[in-house]
């Protein structure tokens, strides 16, 4: 299987990379810095004796395949704290259910989650009100899933419960919450 | 984000910055200001990798294999690979790193910032003896790439310097072929320290690997234990899979089991343990490389004080004058000696090393007063006898005994002085032993 992994360098995207790299698939990585692109294109195919190369799109193909986007719990409801970020995701996960229905009927699928807290370089430091998965985890459940049509889901599923609170909140609760 | 950390003998804690970068250009934006020390693994027994007011940056998420020419034996990775990964990944491969401290999870960049030993220090020498070249970045000198022919000053100092002169990104290191994948192992019984230093000396010779394991707690017969001599079984298929060890540092909250009446007892089922079979077995190389593994809790037993590791390098000419002085100020002081461990060693002093011909001699002892005044007098049976202890292990070492025993500890300073004049690198270790001339 060929893979592209956007923001591969890194956190989530740097997980999955090695997670599918020790499954044997090929690669195409991308992120922004070449240097970081360069060592885990080095690491991975030394490590895995796989196909690995980064940066560039070109060399993608058509037919089957997998198109994973990363939305956040953030989206369930819009807060002050973080508008742009959970309008975003909102647009995003708009944006994958449209791909899913596009692709409906092909072999490529399309799946879309909304993370929860995840221990990566987005969290660090951070306090935070509910346990955060390891970015290896979190990869385990991605790629445990490929290849099923799956539309969007909570990962972890637990955070389900906690949305569905946040977004029945009344108003005049959700108002005074700082959150 | 604030951290609290301890040195792994639980004797410095301090509340600390920390910062973990994961991509190059934020460490390639680190700007010259707030004091700052590289940190790998933090299994250090001093505090090497922290220290009241600095930012530790912890490297641990670089740690790629950037290549490998099994060929010409070597490999170039990121400093915060662990040793662990990388015995993982080169078993399979028929190579290994020549040298090895005793636990999996340690990094290179703290291998080459400690220039380490391992169990065949004797033979293999100091871990920086390998390694060919390294990049290292300091905020004031940006990236530089260090080896024997290119910033050679530099290469130097930065090998076993502590982590004071930058962060040590990554690093080539010559490989050696791996002897097999397990060893046949024997423990050989020794009597007193005496027949220790000689068993070992003479071992050595015919094996791979040896040190030696005794039991100073014992009052009736101090120094008995054993030697354990390891040489490679070809025979072994090699054992592939991954290393699992426990951290080391989330000190548990077991109650203080070592004083000194449950050391001779905890130690005579050790040794008893230890001897029960003494011809040849086969023993996987990892469970000899890393002895520590499965051993994790021992760091809590001394409880909340915590304990001090002295380790001295005894030159060889001094070595019969060293053992009954030793063993007087054991008894003398009746501080039950939790762990005594001797290394055969090879080398030449320079800088900081810890190395010379003669014999690594470590002690674990409760860090309590009594124990205290005890290293205190065995401070000057070392410097009498020209024997030094390990800037690594002791979180007691005064400036002024460092001095006495490295003749390279002025050297150091002044050469680090030319290249960091505003310490910018540094940690509890360096300004306990004033390594910042001014
Ligand atoms: C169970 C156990 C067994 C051991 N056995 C041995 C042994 O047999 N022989 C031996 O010699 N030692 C031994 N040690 C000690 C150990 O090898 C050293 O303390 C080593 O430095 C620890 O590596 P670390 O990755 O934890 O580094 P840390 O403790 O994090 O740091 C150690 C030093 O290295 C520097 N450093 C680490 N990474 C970098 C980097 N990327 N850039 C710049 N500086 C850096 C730090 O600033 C600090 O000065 C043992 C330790 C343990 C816990
Ligand atoms: N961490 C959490 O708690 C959490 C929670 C909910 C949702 N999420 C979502 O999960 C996903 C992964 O998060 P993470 O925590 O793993 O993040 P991360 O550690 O910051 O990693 C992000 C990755 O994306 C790359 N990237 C950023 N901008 C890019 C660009 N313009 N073009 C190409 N690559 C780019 C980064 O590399 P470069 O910077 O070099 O480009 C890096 O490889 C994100 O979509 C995030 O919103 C995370």
């Amino acid at each position: 299987m060929n893979t592209v992994i956007v923001g591969a360098s890194a956190g989530l995207g740097r997980a999955i990379a090695e997670r599918l790299a020790a499954d044997g698939h090929a690669l195409y990585l991308i992120a922004s810095d070449a240097q970081d692109i360069e060592a885990l294109v080095a690491d991975l195919g030394i490590r895995f004796s796989i196909k690995v190369s980064g940066e560039s799109l070109d060399h993608l193909q058509a037919g089957g395949g997998n198109l994973v986007g990363a939305g956040s719990v953030s989206s369930s409801r819009g807060r002050r704290t973080n508008s742009v970020y959970a309008a975003a995701k909102s647009g995003l996960e708009t944006y994958f259910a449209a791909m899913r229905h596009y692709m409906a009927g092909s072999r490529c699928r399309v799946q879309f989650y909304r993370l929860g807290y995840i221990q990566t370089r987005m969290t660090f430091g951070q306090r935070l009100m509910f346990p955060a998965l390891k970015p290896e985890q979190g990869a385990d459940a991605i790629v445990k899933n490929l290849g099923r049509d799956l539309g969007a889901v909570y990962l972890p599923w637990w955070w389900w419960g906690i949305t569905t609170i946040i977004r029945f909140l009344p108003w005049p609760i959700f108002k005074r919450l700082n959150i | 984000m604030k951290r609290v950390f301890a040195s792994l003998d639980r004797h410095t804690v301090h509340e600390c910055d920390y910062d973990e970068p994961d991509r190059y250009r934020e460490l390639l934006s680190m700007k010259p200001g707030k004091p700052l020390i590289g940190r790998g693994a933090g299994v250090s027994y001093v505090a090497a990798s922290f220290g009241e007011g600095v930012t530790s940056i912890g490297m641990g998420r670089f740690n790629r294999i950037l290549a490998l020419n099994a060929a010409e034996r070597w490999i170039e990775v990121e400093a915060g690979i662990t040793l662990g990964r990388i015995f993982e990944f080169l078993t399979g491969r028929g190579l290994c790193l020549p040298v090895q401290p005793g636990h999996p999870h340690i990094t290179i960049g703290g291998c080459i910032a400690g220039n380490v030993h391992g169990k065949n220090q004797f033979r293999e020498g100091l871990f920086g003896e390998h390694v060919r070249s390294l990049r290292l970045f300091h905020p004031l000198h940006g990236m530089l790439d260090l080896s024997p022919e290119q910033n050679t000053g530099l290469f130097d100092l930065t090998i076993g310097g502590f982590g004071l002169t930058g962060l040590i990104v990554s690093a080539r290191i010559a490989l050696a072929p791996l002897p097999s994948a397990a060893m046949q192992v024997s423990h050989v019984p020794v009597g007193d320290l005496t027949e220790a230093f000689a068993k070992l000396a003479e071992l050595k010779a015919s094996h791979d690997m040896v040190y030696a394991w005794l039991d100073l707690a014992d009052r009736s017969h101090p120094g008995r234990g054993y030697i354990v001599a390891a040489t490679a079984d070809p025979a072994s298929e090699p054992a592939l899979g991954t290393i699992t060890a426990r951290d080391l540092l989330t000190a548990s909250r077991i109650p203080r089991l070592f004083n000194d009446l449950t050391l001779p007892i905890i130690n005579r089922i050790y040794r008893t343990m230890g001897t029960r079979q003494t011809g040849p077995r086969r023993v996987p190389l990892d469970a000899i490389l890393y002895p520590a593994v499965g051993k994790e809790r021992y760091f809590d037993a001394f409880g909340k004080p915590g304990f001090i590791e002295m380790q001295i390098l005894v030159p060889e000419n001094a070595v019969a004058a060293f053992i009954p002085r030793v063993l007087a100020l054991v008894r003398k002081h009746g501080c039950a000696v939790a762990l005594t461990t001797l290394k055969a060693f090879r080398g030449k002093p320079h800088l900081l090393h810890y190395t010379g011909a003669g014999f690594s001699f470590t002690i674990d002892i409760g860090n309590d007063p009594a124990a205290l005044r005890m290293l205190a007098e065995l401070d000057e049976i070392n410097c009498e006898l020209g024997a030094a202890t390990a800037i690594m292990k002791d979180s007691r070492l005064s400036p002024a005994v460092a001095r006495r025993q490295y003749s390279g500890y002025d050297a150091f300073k002044q050469q680090l002085l030319t290249f960091d004049p505003g310490h910018l690198f540094t940690s509890d270790l360096s300004r306990r032993l004033e390594l910042h001339a001014s």
